[in-house]
């Protein structure tokens, strides 16, 4: 938030405060300055020097293909049609046939030579931005099991998110916004699941803006909006506070009370802050243009990616941007996989610049992904089957090599042979490029001490700058 | 710096000293928890553990290590340098342990570094013998205060006994006084009964209650409140949902697959009677668990008991788990998890993998529970998506109906076999037409027999001439054309869904001839298709034939019939009323061998405008009984047992047309009546299962098992008699009367405990989920002990405890801060005072609703909008939103993946597991939800203009008239006159009419009162 909007949002509540509204202004006012103190959001220290303040997901839902993408596989080329010459896991979602080739054409980009397919030739221009990991790998290989293991670490309990996690773990930077974000995340496979704090307080739940059916204009903060006009509101809350003071002085010392007359003034604040991040009219022509907001094909995942960098600009501590459910081509590959692709990959590529531009790219980390990655074998002649035995990720910005590819597939990227990373691992690092410990960021609960990797997890080291 | 540390590391690790690690971290119980134990468990255990004993070592017990095995002890204690056990992790001589991937170096030092300090073990001592591991778990389990059953005490005596008006109070007060400490003074009247009715009904007073208790000068008035309170069907509706949390209910699965449970209700249902009737708690427990087992004469009870079980089956469920094994396994997990914690207040989940860290619950014991489950039947399959088990529930009248549908039905039925029997019986008797029959049968008899015209000649190879059509390329038609599933590789049809379903094909022919016409398809059931050529051809019955399944690797070829074609254009057509089966291929093979079509059944029995049925059946006999007759021997062999007619199998396809149409009309009333026949109602419910014993799964997994557990208890719990689980059933039955025996240390006390927190805010137990090593211990146990003495003393009677609880000194008890209280007790663990809570999400829902005067009571039943195990949210859909009903709160529907938003924000227990206690966070979304939701915005203007409308008051009665049903008490004279101005200003900042505004000013003001601290607390 620039300096002027701050100080017309302290003028205006000023102004519309009156009596006893003056008086918890002033209160007010010093909380914003020594923010560190008490509230569950509050800022905390990380466990070390943190490379990454924040994290945007860009979670493509269905399961994008590897091998048609990242993970640059000559002999799946070669062999098309063939049988896959090694075993196939012991438990699949549906049987598949024989290797098939992907139908697009891989070449090297950048300084470093990064493999990417035609599919993405905007986000292969930051070729030297990413740091590929192939071979990651789950264990589940159905959508819902699979995002919650992607998202939460357990595909067999209810657990915290991951952004939940790190909520906990950080505090937000900015008081006035929610510290975790989901937008337009998906009902299903899992829901409210992938976002919620299962056992930790419900403040560090992520707060969904829309849902996977919300066009992206529409989407907004829960309740951040209701019937009443701004000025009667004002009154109301002034009225409602003095309300609160005297239960306070009634009663005696009690944090509950007290908190009570904070939430109030930051929900004004939320409701003050809201519109003015929904609203991009602010942004130039030509940075709409780059977001792809001028063309149908990009226009919402374009809206959607300009909203995370205005969150993640606003200090957001965990920003996830869903492209929903659209990845799963059991067949239809070459026309979907590609649409697909059409509507992100300007987007991915803008908001990299974007940040980059910004110098936010300093200390923003960006995973972009799906649940899993698709079989190097067909269904059909234009389809594949989940995969969440070998797959591509990628992570850009804060704390991550550029230019890099970490961990290698067999010869058709059935399987990792080397630098295999699972979810755990994928979780311990993105903790650890935030300064958390993962070992050490616990929650106690039912008698023993949580962690979102749980027994496992080892932060992936290599790919570190 | 980094290397410089890890080799000073390493210098310790070999002289196994590491004073640097001992220094730096105290090695104590907690050491050995986080770094010692898990080390044993999952890199030693497998091979030196309960299951095996390599070379005679075990390592899970301090005794076992000492006494080592084979090559002499594992540990000296401190002395890591001359212990065996550092030698072989660390040098690796005389062998290297774990004999593949070597610890850590951080492992390695941990492990010497606790040897050194002495090798403390929780629970055991040098001395415990090694050669009994049952006698750990006994001294384990006697340092767990919960495991050993209550104490018999009686009330201490207390210095100020007029204080006291119960038992508890004295246990109370003896426990404030020994500190010193005072109780708070009582509290004011009508916070008392704002207190009571909204902890036993969810609800505020009324006016009317407020002002008669406020003015009941009885001692006995409170107790009269309670017992009104009580009586009340608003009490069931408000304490079924605290146990609905420990139940995890919801109308729907969550997890990854969101099917609504569309029957749920009916346990939600079961559970708010259970309250209102104060159904006695063993009775509730044992019913939960195993209902069904329990016999009764009274069908509506039955039907009550089944519903019951489906605290086995409401929770949360991967219905979409490729691996069967996998998702039985953890529904099993579940279920026991949620039976223990809510039951027992232990965690069994953590045995499932390992022997309990911190809890004397072994694996064996885990496994020997969940046998119990195992064999039990809670899924109806465990396919993609999986079914739970349902079952009927009828109640007596719903039987009562059903049964006189079912007579109904069963007369119409017997009419339409007599009517069968006569039509029948008519054909039977008509002899010409048998005589006839026979001639036909004798004319085919005589025509040769065409070779290879019923079995296909494509099933090997494609002669030459043949026209081969892709079904998938019709050129009109309203099929699905399939490529990747039922089509993979080869391309086929299916059905579209609208009828009839049809599909045509233009093709060529390029010399004349006869063609046999052959479809190759895959079908699981039978759908025969009507296949036509031109005008030229017909048949009915064409890709009829049961492949085996509906994929392609069923696909085989099969004959149609013969027609003869000219060269030229065609048209081919597939049709059916219906879905058609996975067709791939249609050929029109050149037969050569044929210059014309040979007579056959049908076209002899349409020449002589007879049955072909009826001609084939004769035909059939002659064959089989190689004669010839006359006409005059046709009434003979009618006669006959194994004659034409036993060859027909569906008499009705030979009915004349006249009865044909009059059994259509039998048929279809029969329909309608079926059809309003009233549903069994069916609920989620548990049977009995395939009952079988587990073996322990190492490390939770099943392709890893080791010793068969025989069904029953925890050991560390049990009495030492055998569970009494007979071979034939699951043994949930023995389950529930072990854990509501009434020595049972856990069940009465975790009971008791959760009736005290949820009257006072928090527990004597303030983790009433675990009572275990882990959870804290009672700030009173004598009171503790007391209570769950009188629980089970007075029959398990929940009713009874509200009223021990509430007619006391203690519950009556002011939120007033006390300074010195305070300081020596800041948490109130010795209830010095009464908690101040705020209301839960469903009282708050529940009070705006009742204070604007709009609450419909109602009887149960379900609001849920989606049919039975169908998605409730899925990727497209919109937010489900069937909330905006004024009914209450317990019974909107829980979905789990998308809890209703009010009920979200305001703490509401997450429906995925099992929650004893609620948080109650204050956050800015709680503000905006009371600012801006739909539901406070609805609420406020509906009560605002109610009041408007009251002509019978002035401004500061309608604000007397509000304080009343909000706070239960009238404004002070302040407050009267700043309501006023408030509303005036208000209404001057207002656009609109002036009753428009007016109302919007009362609304401002409802909304204010509403969300201020004074109605969201409770004192």
């Amino acid at each position: 938030m620039s300096i002027e909007n701050r100080i017309s949002r302290r003028n205006m509540l000023r102004e519309s405060s009156t009596g006893f509204g003056a008086l918890a202004l002033a209160g007010l006012l010093a909380n914003e300055s020594k923010s560190a103190s008490g509230g569950p959001l509050a800022p905390r220290q990380p466990h070390f020097q943190p490379k990454a303040s924040r994290i945007i997901f860009l979670f493509m839902h269905g399961g994008p293909s590897h091998v048609d993408t990242f993970d640059y596989k000559p002999l799946l080329m070669r062999d098309d049609g063939k049988p896959l010459p090694f075993a196939k896991p012991r438990i699949v979602s549906s049987p598949t046939d024989n290797l098939l080739a992907s139908p697009w054409k891989f070449r090297q980009h950048g300084q470093s030579g990064l493999w990417a397919s035609e599919l993405f030739p905007n986000v292969a221009q930051h070729a030297d931005k990413l740091c590929v990991i192939n071979a990651m790998h789950g264990s589940n290989s159905r959508h819902g099991g699979a995002l919650l293991e992607l998202h939460t670490g357990s595909d067999t309990f209810i657990r915290p998110s991951m952004g939940s996690w790190v909520t906990y773990g950080l505090g937000t930077e900015n008081r006035d916004m929610p510290g975790f974000v989901t937008l337009c995340p998906s009902l299903s496979h899992g829901g409210v699941n992938n976002w919620s704090s299962a056992f930790l307080p419900a403040a560090y739940q992520g707060t969904p803006l829309g849902t996977s059916s919300t066009p992206a204009e529409k989407v907004s903060i829960p309740f951040i909006s209701g019937a009443t006009p701004r000025l009667s509101q004002r009154k109301v809350i002034d009225f409602i506070q003095e309300l609160n003071q005297d239960k306070i002085n009634e009663a005696g010392h009690d944090p509950a009370l007290e908190g009570r007359i904070e939430s109030f003034e930051l929900a004004f604040r939320m409701q003050a802050a809201a519109p003015e991040l929904q609203d991009i009219s602010q942004e130039s022509e030509k940075t709409l243009a780059m977001y792809g907001l001028d063309r149908p094909e990009t226009r919402n995942f374009g809206r959607l990616c300009l909203m995370a960098r205005r969150f993640a600009e606003r200090g957001v501590r965990f920003i996830q941007v869903s492209h929903s459910y659209k990845w799963d081509q059991h067949g239809g590959l070459k026309k979907d996989h590609a649409k697909n692709a059409l509507e992100v990959d300007q987007p991915i590529a803008a908001l990299l610049a974007d940040l980059d531009r910004r110098g936010l790219m300093e200390d923003t980390l960006v995973l972009w992904g799906g649940e899993f990655g698709r079989t190097p074998a067909g269904q059909g002649r234009d389809g594949r089957d989940h995969h969440p035995h070998a797959f591509s990720m990628w992570m850009a910005g804060a704390g991550v090599k550029g230019g890099m590819v970490h961990g290698l597939t067999d010869d058709y990227g059935y399987y990792g042979v080397e630098d295999k990373t699972h979810f755990h691992d994928l979780h311990a690092t993105i903790l650890h490029l935030l300064g958390l410990d993962h070992k050490r960021l616990t929650y106690r609960h039912a008698g023993r001490d949580f962690r979102l990797t749980d027994i496992h997890g080892e932060v992936v080291r290599k790919i570190l700058s | 710096m980094r290397l410089w540390s890890s080799s000073i590391i390493f210098a310790c690790a070999l002289q196994a000293s590491c004073f640097g690690l001992a220094t730096a971290q105290q090695v104590d119980d907690t050491f050995f928890e986080k770094h010692v134990r898990p080390i044993l468990v999952e890199r030693c255990q497998s091979c030196h553990g309960p299951d095996k004993q390599k070379s005679g070592l075990r390592v899970d017990s301090l005794a076992a290590l000492l006494k080592g095995g084979e090559s002499g002890p594992a540990i000296i204690l401190g002395k890591p340098s001359e212990s065996l056990l550092c030698q072989v992790i660390d040098q690796g001589e005389p062998y290297a342990m774990p004999p593949k991937d070597k610890l850590k170096k951080e492992q390695i030092l941990s492990i010497s570094a606790w040897v050194k300090a002495g090798a403390r073990w929780p629970g055991q001592s040098a001395n415990t013998p090694a050669a009994t591991q049952q006698a750990t778990r006994t001294d384990n389990q006697q340092q767990l205060w919960s495991f050993l059953p209550p104490n018999k005490v009686n009330p201490p005596a207390v210095r100020d006994a007029s204080w006291c008006r119960s038992p508890v109070d004295r246990f109370l007060l003896a426990a404030l006084e020994a500190k010193g400490l005072k109780p708070a003074p009582a509290a004011e009247r009508h916070l008392l009964i704002r207190r009571a009715t909204f902890d036993l009904t969810g609800l505020p007073p009324t006016p009317h209650e407020v002002e008669e208790f406020v003015n009941d000068k009885s001692p006995l008035a409170f107790t009269r409140v309670i017992d009104r309170l009580l009586a009340s069907p608003a009490y069931g509706e408000r304490w079924a949902r605290h146990w609905l949390d420990l139940a995890r209910y919801a109308d729907s699965n969550g997890m990854d697959e969101n099917m609504a449970h569309a029957n749920a209700f009916r346990y939600r249902d079961y559970v708010i009677r259970a309250f209102n009737t104060d159904k006695p708690y063993n009775q509730f427990l044992t019913e939960q668990l195993a209902g069904d087992l329990l016999q009764t004469d009274d069908p509506d009870e039955r039907a009550r008991r089944i519903t019951a079980t489906g605290f086995l089956v409401i929770g949360p469920k991967m219905l979409a788990e490729d691996d069967p094994r996998k998702m039985e396994m953890d529904i099993i997990d579940e279920q026991l998890d949620t039976a223990g914690r809510a039951f027992l207040g232990m965690t069994f989940g953590c045995a499932r993998c390992h022997d309990h860290k911190f809890d004397p619950i072994s694996s064996a014991d885990y496994y020997g529970m969940a046998g119990i489950f195992k064999s039990t039947k809670t899924m109806a399959n465990f396919r993609v998506v999986a079914m739970w088990n349902e079952r009927p529930v009828s109640d007596i009248a719903t039987l009562g109906v059903r049964a006189k549908a079912m007579e109904g039905l069963a007369t119409r039925k017997k009419e339409i076999d007599a009517h069968i029997d006569k039509g029948w019986a008519q054909f039977k008797a008509d002899l010409p037409m048998h005589a006839r029959a026979l001639t036909a049968a004798k004319r085919v008899l005589s025509i040769p027999a065409v070779s290879g015209s019923n079995e296909s000649l494509l099933q090997k190879n494609l002669s030459a001439g043949t026209v081969l059509l892709e079904a998938e390329k019709f050129q009109r038609g309203n099929l699905v054309r399939d490529f990747t599933t039922y089509g993979q590789n080869i391309g086929v049809v299916y059905n579209a869904g609208t009828i009839p379903n049809v599909a045509e094909y233009d093709f060529n022919i390029s010399s004349d001839g006869i063609y046999q016409v052959e479809t190759r398809h895959a079908a699981a059931e039978s759908r025969p298709v009507r296949l036509s050529i031109d005008s030229a051809f017909t048949r009915e019955n064409s890709a009829s034939s049961i492949t085996g399944s509906w994929t392609p690797e069923s696909q085989i070829w099969t004959v149609s019939g013969l027609v003869a074609l000219k060269t030229g254009k065609h048209v081919l057509k597939i049709e059916r009323n219906g879905p058609v089966p996975h067709i791939d291929k249609i050929a029109l093979a050149l037969r050569s061998d044929l210059k014309s079509i040979p007579a056959d059944v049908a076209t002899v029995a349409h020449e002589l405008n007879l049955n072909p049925i009826l001609v084939n059946a004769w035909l059939v006999w002659l064959k089989k009984s190689k004669q010839l007759p006359e006409d005059s021997e046709v009434p003979k062999i009618i006669a006959l047992d194994a004659g034409p007619l036993s060859i027909i199998k569906d008499r009705e396809l030979v009915l004349s047309e006249s009865s044909k149409a009059a059994l259509k009309e039998l048929r279809s009333a029969f329909n309608t009546a079926e059809k309003g026949l009233p549903p069994e109602p069916m609920a989620m419910a548990a049977s009995e299962g395939a009952v079988t014993n587990l073996k322990v799964h190492l490390r939770g997994n099943y392709l890893t098992l080791g010793t068969d557990t025989p069904r029953g208890f925890p050991k560390a719990l049990s009495t030492g008699k055998p569970s009494g689980i007979g071979s034939t059933t699951s043994g949930r039955l023995e389950l529930a009367q072990w854990m509501t025996h009434p020595d049972h240390p856990l069940t009465a006390r975790v009971m008791v405990n959760r009736l005290w927190q949820w009257h006072f805010g928090a527990g004597l137990v303030r983790t009433p989920d675990n009572f275990g090593r882990l959870g804290m211990k009672p700030a009173n146990q004598p009171l503790l002990d007391w209570l769950a003495t009188e629980f089970v003393r007075n029959g398990w009677s929940i009713k009874d405890m509200h009223r021990k609880i509430m007619n006391t000194s203690a519950y009556q008890l002011s939120c007033a801060h006390d300074s010195t209280a305070f300081q020596a007790d800041p948490d109130n663990a010795l209830f010095w005072r009464m908690n101040r809570r705020r209301l839960e999400a469903e009282a708050l829902r529940d009070g705006f609703i009742s204070v604007a005067g709009d609450l419909k009571t109602t009887n149960g039943g379900s609001l849920l909008t989606v049919g039975n195990h169908k998605y409730v949210t899925s990727t497209a859909s919109e937010r489900f939103d069937p909330y905006h009903v004024d009914c209450r709160t317990v019974y909107l529907p829980i979905t789990r993946s998308s809890v209703y938003d009010f009920l979200q924000a305001f703490d509401f227990a997450d429906p995925s597991s099992s929650n004893g206690e609620r948080v109650a966070t204050t956050v800015a979304p709680q503000a905006l939800a009371l600012l801006n939701s739909r539901l406070v915005e609805e609420k406020t203007i509906s009560w605002a203009r109610k009041l408007v409308a009251r002509n019978d008051l002035d401004d500061s009665g309608r604000i007397s008239e509000i304080y009343m049903r909000a706070y239960s008490r009238p404004p002070r004279k302040n407050e009267l006159d700043r309501a006023n101005r408030f509303i005036v200003s208000l209404k001057d900042s207002t656009d609109g009419s002036d009753d428009e505004k007016t109302v919007r000013a009362w609304q401002g003001f409802c909304r204010a009162i509403l969300a201020s601290s004074e109605f969201v607390h409770v004192d």
